[in-house]
């Protein structure tokens, strides 16, 4: 589905993701997990083609979308939810569900009940600006807004942040849901390291721009390095 | 007296008309990109100075004023693609002062293509005014304020009714977020431009057989048009209406119970008011919004 091949990117002349790899089967959920800093953000950006790649590739479905712009990666499956959720405040809630579907094309009416059923939140505010809800269900209208494009990968960035644990649990379980029932694939950076674990099936562990672990979820929650390193075990 | 009032508020709403859709099309750039277009007041002219030369080599006036328009829109599409897209990525004052760079070759080419000369146009329904409570109104007057008012309604329609309508508001709102949705915001910026430009002509063309056009009259165009953005609230559709109205009125009105002398000075105390006293304009943007 993703792979990702020797990625170098950079900020000016700081490189702070070195020669990275990783891949993401279909119908799976990866975790990519470290500390502030480790280039998590920066990474979702590079795949999602709004920062510049210095050198690698990004490959989705067998593609290489490496110098493709970022509105051309939607039209390839790629859908991400940026940090700090960025919905479109101004414009009505339906108006931002409506955006996620601007490349489909024909009636995505059904999507939208679908997305209305998955967070109810964002029926009852339809006609709300989208600005003025709540830090959760903004997140939640990112998410949908996101699926909207029916994205063959779903990319998160840090979907806790700022959010209060029972409206985390509650956006992880409707991921959790969605996987299951339509076999969402997705691709998701968190700091909160143990809810991104026990959500995916393999994970990646991230420190100053480089892989320095990885393997199934079960094992990296009970890797004593990593328990010491960052879940204060 | 109250005659002589009504007659300056019919002229003050004309040409207020006029920079209403000058600042319109400051808004729907600057939305789009963030620049402020200084060469919008080009616009104005290159629709009446092009309607003008065509209809002297006999082009009958409705589809000379279609062409002029099309000639506005392919200046504002190559001021995008050849100036303001190559420079993609570089700070929107870099892009700002090579919008005063295109405003000043756009007034040296029309010199060469056009002439030096001042023209009008003949007015769409006679010159016979019509006498409304005492005021002498000119007939063109209603064809300015009715085809503003129209640029105005299909405009909004546009932005609210359509997908792509909503794009540019997107990109406007958060072009990041744009792009990710697959919004192409280059193209937006494009559209954005000759949009501008389009409407730009269409004040050019209305005005005309009532102010009359010459090479130059963008340069003073932009500016009270840009006062009117401010004083609107840079970046407010219905801002920049209102703006261009009350910019037009208090000219008018300061023209008229003042001095005539200092008629262009009016948009300019505007501006120094809005910066002193309200920098975000009427009804500027307060960007509150919760996170």
């Amino acid at each position: 589905m993703l792979k990702v091949e020797g990625l170098t990117a950079a900020y000016g002349r700081i490189e702070v993701l070195h020669d990275l790899s990783l891949y993401v089967e279909p119908g799976e959920i990866v975790a990519i997990v470290g500390a502030n800093g480790a280039g998590k953000t920066t990474l979702m950006k590079a795949i999602a083609g709004i920062h510049p790649v210095a050198a690698g590739t990004i490959t989705v479905g067998g593609e290489d979308v490496t110098r493709r712009p970022a509105h051309e990666r939607v039209t390839r499956g790629l859908a991400l939810v940026p940090e700090g959720r960025q919905v479109f405040g101004p414009l009505s809630v339906a108006d931002n569900l409506a955006l996620g579907a601007y490349r489909a094309h024909g009636d995505v009416s059904a999507d939208r009940e679908e997305m209305e059923a998955l967070f109810p939140i964002l029926a009852q505010r339809r006609r709300q600006a989208a600005g003025s809800l709540s830090g959760g269900q903004q997140q939640m209208l990112a998410i949908a807004r996101a699926l909207m494009s029916r994205p063959r990968l779903l990319l998160l960035d840090e979907p806790s942040m700022g959010l209060a644990p029972i409206v985390t649990r509650e956006i992880f379980e409707a991921l959790a849901g969605r996987h299951r029932s339509a076999g969402l694939t997705v691709l998701l950076v968190e700091q909160n390291i143990s809810a991104a674990l026990k959500l995916a099936s393999r994970g990646y562990v991230l420190e100053t721009g480089r892989v320095v672990a990885e393997g199934r979820s079960e094992d990296l929650l009970t890797d004593p390095a990593i328990q010491r390193a960052y879940l204060g075990g | 007296m109250t005659s002589e009032l009504l007659q300056f508020a019919f002229s003050g709403l004309t040409v207020g008309a006029v920079y209403a859709l000058v600042a319109l099309g400051f808004t729907l750039i600057y939305n789009a990109s963030g620049v402020i277009n200084f060469a919008q007041g080009e616009f104005v002219m290159i629709g009446g100075m092009s309607t003008v030369f065509l209809s002297a080599l006999g082009v009958p006036l409705p589809i000379a004023s279609i062409v002029a328009v099309a000639v506005a829109v392919l200046v504002g599409l190559l001021l995008w693609a050849l100036a303001i897209e190559p420079a993609r990525g570089a700070s929107p004052v870099t892009l700002i002062i090579i919008t005063i760079g295109a405003s000043i070759f756009l007034r040296g080419l029309s010199q060469t293509v056009f002439d030096k000369q001042f023209h009008s146009l003949p007015p769409i329904s006679g010159d016979a005014p019509v006498r409304l409570a005492g005021a002498a109104v000119l007939p063109q007057t209603f064809w300015v304020l009715g085809g503003s008012f129209a640029v105005v309604v299909l405009l909004w329609l546009f932005l609210e009714r359509t997908l792509l309508g909503k794009a540019v508001l997107a990109t406007a709102a958060n072009r990041v977020a744009a792009r990710l949705v697959g919004i192409n915001t280059a193209l937006v910026v494009g559209l954005s431009f000759g949009v501008s430009a389009a409407i730009g002509a269409l004040a050019g063309i209305l005005v005309t057989p009532i102010t009359l056009t010459s090479y130059d009259v963008g340069t003073l165009l932009a500016l009270k048009g840009f006062a009117a953005a401010m004083l609107g609230g840079m970046g407010n559709p219905f801002g920049a209406v209102v703006g261009g109205l009350a910019v037009g009125l208090i000219e008018a009105f300061g023209a008229g119970l003042i001095s005539s002398d200092y008629k262009d000075a009016f948009a300019f105390l505007v501006i120094l008011a809005v910066l002193f006293f309200m920098p975000a304009g009427l009804f500027g943007r307060r960007s509150v919004e919760r996170v």
